[in-house]
């Protein structure tokens, strides 16, 4: 019975953490050269919300959105939606202070971008990602 | 004062000078493809409130507001088209035009920026040209209505600015500390702008503005403390009543004499304040506190502050806000003896003078923003105010009224493109 109960929790523990996997993650990728192994939640608002310009490496940073998980994203990262962070960006851009990441499509092609240019940063479902990005920081929502 | 109209086309001349650089930097770096956006904002605006002879103005700057029975378009409503190239990671120029109703009581669009950037670091940006002067908390620009949460920022605070914009250049230094991103800034240059007053369209003749702020932004939290100086030098606006004064006999009059003496021509507009910006979840709280000195006859001290929160309801998001100001003269009496006409006319023309800039007002606000589309936020206000003495309540000659009380029923599609 003790066995049973353990293989009912194990099997539970790993549907609930594939469920999450594919209904609540994103990875933030970078580019395998950029010289970044990791983020921080501070470092990946302060990039996605145009505050530094430049990866922790020093490159310069080319900071993408997907679309359709733009609003997960923002949720997830700085817990604002997306009304918020389009009024963010109103501001920022009509003071000629910065510019909003560049719109993608999909995970798909911001995959592709991040894989072919070294200062590309961009988030994406982690299912997507293959070794010629590397994942720096993973977000739930 | 005269009447000022913005030297664009110097401006510009400068502004392409100043852009020079750029065409080295492009031929130096080849591969380096100049990157052109070409965006604006707006704002469809209507309002109507039921004071009878009234006008409601947004700001000074505008020679006309909401007039009390008629539902009216004009206050809040403008266009601005913004053109701005980057070329390469460190070099970029904007220009913005704003078209919307002027102290002139006209359309005729204005430039409001129009600078050269070069950011060679993360941590250190100079900007050249056109610039605004960096004091709001929720924007750089009062006018961009898509980035407040309410109709229009609140005019106890922000209606009271005038000269925002300058001629000149500023240079903001960052860093990181705790958990944010710190920066401190300092700006200088020629000050534009003008306002409304008392039925004219007035400026400034290029008053010296110079001014710093610091601000701390983490993911949810933005600090700004912010001061603020614009000097005149030349301002001859009431030498006409320092000359009237002085003609007045010392035997009718003693104090006639002595308060011509006060009334110089130049003076100094003295601010500083305090910004909060709270945004998480559904949560939004914003706060501006400033005060201010004005030191023209007969000098002028005041505070003005806003608190807004909101809190979104998946499209929607109501708010609630509250604003105040309170700005008073030095009491400077003046007593004229009612002996013939002209001494009473001095007598009006002093008591206008003395308390041409008073504001005691309060407003209570309370609406809801609805965003849809992506870049479209449609907002329904009340806003009742009550006003002891202001300048922004004018009546139909543009005079300033007092003791009001008047509710605003306002609705506004703001939009960026």
């Amino acid at each position: 019975m003790k066995r049973y109960a353990h293989r009912i929790a194990l099997l539970g523990s790993v549907l609930l953490a594939s469920g999450t996997a594919q209904a609540g993650d994103l990875a933030i990728i970078v580019h395998p050269s950029s010289g970044v192994d990791a983020l921080t939640r501070e470092e990946a608002s302060h990039l996605f919300l145009g505050r530094v310009k430049t990866l922790p490496s020093g490159e310069r940073a080319i900071v993408l959105d997907s679309v359709p998980q733009r609003d997960a994203f923002y949720r997830g990262l700085v817990g604002k939606g997306l009304a918020e962070i389009n009024a963010y960006w109103a501001r920022l851009r009509f003071s000629g202070r910065t510019q909003p990441p560049e719109q993608l499509q999909d995970s798909r092609a911001v995959l592709e971008r991040v894989a072919n240019e070294p200062g590309a940063i961009g988030y994406v479902d982690p299912l997507v990602t293959d070794k010629r990005v590397r994942t720096v920081l993973k977000l739930d929502y | 004062m005269t009447p000022f109209r913005f030297p664009q086309q110097s401006l510009l001349a400068a502004l392409a000078l100043c852009a020079s650089p750029l065409l080295h930097a492009q031929s130096a770096a080849p591969d380096t493809d100049p990157i052109w956006r070409l965006s604006g904002f707006g704002t469809l605006g209507a309002g109507y409130h039921g004071s009878d002879g009234i006008q409601v103005r947004r700001d000074l700057e505008q020679a006309r507001g909401y007039e009390g029975g008629k539902l009216g378009f004009r206050a809040d409503t403008r266009l601005g088209v913004q053109a701005s190239a980057t070329f390469g990671p460190d070099w970029g120029v904007t220009v913005q035009g704003l078209s919307r109703l002027t102290r002139d009581n006209d359309w005729e669009p204005e430039i409001i920026w129009a600078f050269v950037r070069h950011s060679p670091t993360d941590w250190l940006d100079l900007r050249i040209g056109r610039l605004g002067v960096d004091i709001y908390p929720s924007s750089d620009s009062r006018h961009v209505g898509y980035a407040f949460t309410a109709a229009r920022p609140a005019p106890e605070v922000y209606g009271m600015a005038t000269e925002d914009r300058f001629d000149g250049a500023d240079i903001t230094v960052s860093h990181p500390l705790g958990s944010g991103i710190a920066s401190f800034k300092v700006y200088g240059g020629r000050g534009r702008g003008g306002y409304y007053l008392y039925g004219e369209a007035l400026a400034n003749d290029s008053p010296v503005t110079v001014g710093a702020n610091t601000q701390w932004s983490s993911e949810a939290l933005t600090l700004k403390a912010a001061w603020g100086s614009t000097y005149t030098a030349r301002d001859p606006s009431l030498q006409p009543l320092a000359s009237a004064l002085r003609q007045v006999p010392a035997v009718v009059s003693p104090m006639a004499g002595a308060r011509a003496r006060e009334i110089g021509i130049s003076h100094h507009v003295n601010f500083a304040s305090l910004g909060m910006l709270y945004e998480h979840g559904p949560l939004t709280v914003e706060s501006t506190l400033g005060w201010e000195r004005f030191t023209a006859f007969p000098r002028y001290e005041g505070w003005a502050g806003t608190v807004l929160a909101a809190w979104r309801i998946g499209a929607w998001k109501p708010y609630l806000g509250y604003a105040r100001n309170r700005f008073t003269p030095d009491d400077k009496p003046l007593s004229l003896p009612a002996l013939n006409p002209q001494l009473v006319m001095l007598q009006d023309a002093y008591d206008r003078v003395h308390d041409r800039l008073v504001f005691d007002q309060r407003t209570f606000t309370l609406g809801t923003r609805y965003d849809f589309g992506g870049n479209h936020a449609l907002k329904f206000q009340i806003d009742h105010s009550d006003a002891a003495a202001s300048t922004l309540f004018i009546g139909r000659t543009g005079m300033p009224v007092r003791d009001v009380s008047t509710t605003l029923y306002s609705v506004v599609l703001d939009f960026v493109f």
